[in-house]
């Protein structure tokens, strides 16, 4: 943490063309006060390394029905070439170049609420990564000649995963489960409406979303936070933002009175039971407390079903996944059956195991998994590229400073709130169940 | 940080040291293949939970108690016969993690009824295998290039379910002795206080260095287009490559390797795979190739790796052979070794980014012998390559005609496009 300052001249914070908004955990966040760009800064001395990455508040949450998977389509031309790039004749796109002739590690992802591009690089080459991505802000080329060849690179990747069975039933179990919330489809889209894409489509979102009153940047590494903000500003401070405002569907799921159910059958020797659950989103303490009940039950050989389903030969694997969003989504856990079980079988003896829990019983798993998360905790803040991809899931959560606040949360949950938790999000009218059945 | 390389009578260490750390991280590798063959491979998948599964006086969930009490991990991995052990904890938890692990490698139980659970689970995760269209393609090449007495050659999966069942406890017990007494490289990134005790941890515990001479096999190349049906899949998973006959201290390694990176560096988009066969094509999501399975006295291959959709596979590997031929024929530009310095240049900074890549990278150095001195003078020869060395090391091994193809996925419908294309290319 940096000392504070006594006299406005000393102050660390006192930038010229930003506001200084909070420092937490040291972590600097200011305001360009010429467009509304925030900016957060924290200082890695001695690594000769700087990652930058730029988060706009815009994900599959912001698409409407037939447009699925806009955001993620969008962050793909996001590394085609600009209009400024046409100028001065870079064929492939300067953040291609950059690559090429550099060896950055860049790229990008999309997720529910946000979009994400990030550089890492020698501290040299600040000004050309900020550069391409203040160009790249407003300057995209979204014409068929350019969206043709990455349209054919998205429906290959939508088949990747989709050739996936967990993939497959997920995508299944998250619109089984969301009649009316966006979180009801998968980031990348249904493979029907990115055939339907088209450049008119794509500008319309790119105007409506990428803008700097919308947009989060970080800088973070082994660079001097004076260098840092002046160059974030001399890149950023004359892009406008549009007079309209940043549109939002504010969506309120219908209430839910039952177990929701789905299924799946493809040719294949995999069986599959998904379990899914609603839970809260990423900074609060719930959202903590569901994180260490899924471990609790499912992580490490030592967890409940893997001693009662996979030791006993039931069960072959056990996953699952908890996305950090900012609304309500649902969490899943993913049995995958042993040759000869039923999916009705397991299904049976996971629920009535949750059901019989007590704190007795799970006080020990409990410290261990919070011993084990506090632990990786501390190892995920030791690269700037990691620190930087933590972040953007607090920052597109709406408080980046919860980042700081993980550890403590972390510490306050009880074995009696994990039971708690499973109580509540066990119960028929917040479950949604798959199954993918192999013929 | 600092980097030390130290060679000791019974094992290697390497340490990234740093005056002040929160954490700790050590690795210890060990060499524990001696031959290959099926009953060895069904060793192997079942020791790691083996040696999980009770020590000294812990049972089973004791030991995993203990261990995540600490908010500690022991990780073990195999890979073709080679042991590696990854230690993680808080620097205070340290020295206690440490003497599990001692009672974890020197008080295995190694139990009658543990093994019949291990069993049981290995057996469910094989069968789960069965659609691993990745691996399937990987393993089939390799199958190609090796001979079965070589550890990069590997059994069927239906084979080796057939085999766990008849593994025993001696089988896993010599194999452990393996593991304990041949020689150990260790690496470790902390401060200088959990150094010191990994030091004096290893010199009180490691007294043996036996080497075992294992069997290496590699075949001539004998181009063959082999495809799995896994009909669940909606992409055919490719393995594509070749076997060389070099070892990583042959003189045209590293040129090698500067080629096959121009070709299809992997991870990002500068590889020329990636711009032709993804940007201008747009016929797959990823398309990269690496040299592969080298090390100083064992020859390697070169593969690339990739899928498309079943009715754009021809057309896929068509461009893919393409841009294969392109670099035999006319080599790689000026332009593209210049390029291809500076980015091994920046690869090598962002090393320093992360305490875990740092000591990921002295680990895989000091595990092929190198001290810290050679280390650095391998990384300056990286500079020296010259665009003629490149093109002359091209034109001796990267011979388009030479390339075998492995897929697996839905190709029951196009094995016959598949294989009249693959036929027009020999």
């Amino acid at each position: 943490m940096s000392k504070p300052a006594n006299t406005k001249k000393a102050s660390p914070k006192n930038i010229p063309g930003y506001t200084h908004v909070q420092t937490v955990a040291g972590i600097e966040e200011y305001v360009l006060k010429s467009n509304g760009l925030r900016v957060l800064y924290h200082h890695r001395p001695d690594t000769e390394v700087v990652t930058t990455n730029i988060t706009y508040l815009v994900g599959a949450v912001d698409e409407t029905l037939g447009k699925s998977g806009l955001a993620h389509m969008l962050e793909h031309m996001l590394f085609k070439p600009t209009v400024d790039d046409k100028k001065a004749k870079i064929a492939n796109g300067s953040a291609m170049k950059f690559e090429r002739e550099v060896g950055c590690i860049l790229n990008a992802n999309t997720w529910k609420d946000r979009t994400t591009y990030y550089f890492s690089y020698p501290a040299q080459y600040l000004d050309t990564a900020l550069k391409i991505e203040a160009q790249r802000m407003t300057g995209v080329i979204l014409n068929q000649k350019e969206l043709g060849p990455e349209q054919k690179n998205v429906l290959s990747e939508f088949d990747m995963y989709n050739g996936d069975p967990y993939f497959a039933l997920s995508v299944q179990l998250v619109s089984t489960a969301f009649l009316s919330h966006p979180y009801g489809h998968e980031t990348i889209g249904y493979r029907e409406d990115i055939e339907d894409y088209t450049p008119e489509r794509l500008q319309q979102f790119y105007t409506d979303y990428y803008r700097p009153d919308n947009a989060v940047m970080m800088v973070i590494g082994d660079i001097d936070k004076k260098t840092a903000l002046e160059t974030v500003k001399q890149q950023f401070t004359t892009i406008k933002n549009p007079a309209t405002p940043i549109p939002r569907h504010h969506i309120r799921e219908p209430k839910q009175e039952g177990i929701r159910r789905v299924s799946i059958e493809r040719s294949s020797t995999t069986n599959i039971l998904s379990i899914g659950f609603k839970h809260a989103g990423l900074g609060t303490i719930e959202w903590l407390t569901t994180s260490v009940m899924l471990n609790v039950l499912t992580s490490g050989p030592e967890s409940i079903f893997q001693k009662l389903l996979v030791d006993t030969g039931k069960v072959a694997s056990i996953d699952s996944s908890q996305e950090p969003t900012r609304d309500t989504n649902l969490a899943v856990m993913h049995f995958t059956l042993a040759s000869n079980q039923s999916h009705s079988e397991i299904e049976k003896i996971v629920l009535d195991t949750i059901a019989q829990q007590l704190v007795a019983d799970i006080t020990k798993l409990v410290k261990k998994v919070k011993a084990n998360m506090l632990t990786d905790e501390l190892f995920s803040r030791t690269s700037s590229l990691q620190i930087a991809a933590e972040l953007t899931e607090y920052v597109a959560s709406g408080s980046w400073e919860n980042y700081a606040k993980t550890p403590d949360l972390l510490k306050a949950i009880t074995p009696k709130m994990v039971v708690e938790s499973m109580k509540m999000q066990f119960k028929p009218e917040n479950l949604t169940i798959g199954t993918f059945i192999g013929k | 940080m600092t980097l030390d390389i130290k060679p000791t009578e019974y094992f290697s260490l390497a340490t990234v040291s740093s005056k002040k750390s929160d954490i700790v991280k050590a690795i210890i590798t060990t060499d524990a293949h001696d031959q290959n063959n099926l009953n060895q491979q069904a060793v192997e998948y079942l020791y790691l939970d083996m040696l999980l599964s009770g020590s000294g006086t812990y049972s089973r969930e004791e030991f995993l108690d203990a261990v995540n009490m600490l908010g500690a991990s022991i990780d073990v991995n195999i890979t073709e016969g080679k042991v590696s052990f990854v230690l993680q904890s808080t620097a205070a938890q340290f020295s206690k993690l440490l003497a599990l692990f001692k009672t974890m490698l020197q008080e295995p139980i190694f139990s009658a009824t543990e093994l019949k659970r291990v069993k049981n689970t290995t057996l469910n995760q094989l069968h789960q295998a069965k659609e691993d269209s990745k691996s399937i393609a990987l393993d089939e090449l390799r199958n190609l290039f090796y001979g079965v007495a070589d550890r990069k050659y590997t059994y069927s999966i239906e084979d080796s379910m057939l085999e766990v069942p008849k593994v025993t406890l001696a089988q896993l017990k010599s194999f452990h002795q393996s593991v304990q007494v041949n020689h150990w490289f260790c690496s470790v990134g902390g401060d200088k206080t959990t150094i010191s005790l990994f030091e004096k941890f290893l010199k009180a515990n490691k007294k043996t260095n036996d080497v075992v001479e294992g069997t290496h096999q590699p075949k001539p190349p004998n181009p063959v287009l082999q495809l799995a049906n896994i009909p669940s899949r909606q992409n055919i998973d490719l393995s594509i490559g070749l076997p060389l006959p070099i070892t990583r201290s042959h003189p045209d390694f590293i040129p090698l390797g500067f080629a096959v990176a121009v070709l299809g560096k992997a991870g990002g988009f500068a590889g020329r795979l990636m711009s032709t066969v993804r940007e201008k094509e747009g016929l797959t999501y990823g398309i990269y190739a690496q040299l592969e399975g080298f090390a100083t006295d064992e020859q390697g291959y070169l593969r690339i790796m990739t899928f498309f959709a079943p009715d754009k596979a021809v057309e896929g590997l068509g461009s893919t052979f393409r841009e294969v031929k392109k670099l035999y024929q006319s080599g790689v530009t000026q332009a593209e070794v210049t390029a291809f310095k500076t980015i091994l240049s920046t690869q090598q900074s962002l090393v320093k980014d992360s305490f875990g890549r740092m000591l990921a990278d002295v680990h895989a150095y000091q595990s092929e012998g190198f001290s810290i001195a050679q280390m650095e003078e391998h990384k300056r020869a990286l500079y020296a390559v010259t665009r003629a060395d490149i093109n002359r090391v091209i034109k001796i091994y990267l011979d388009p005609a030479l390339l075998s193809v492995s897929g697996a996925g839905p190709t029951i419908g196009v094995q016959k496009e598949l294989r009249a294309w693959y036929q027009s290319v020999q």
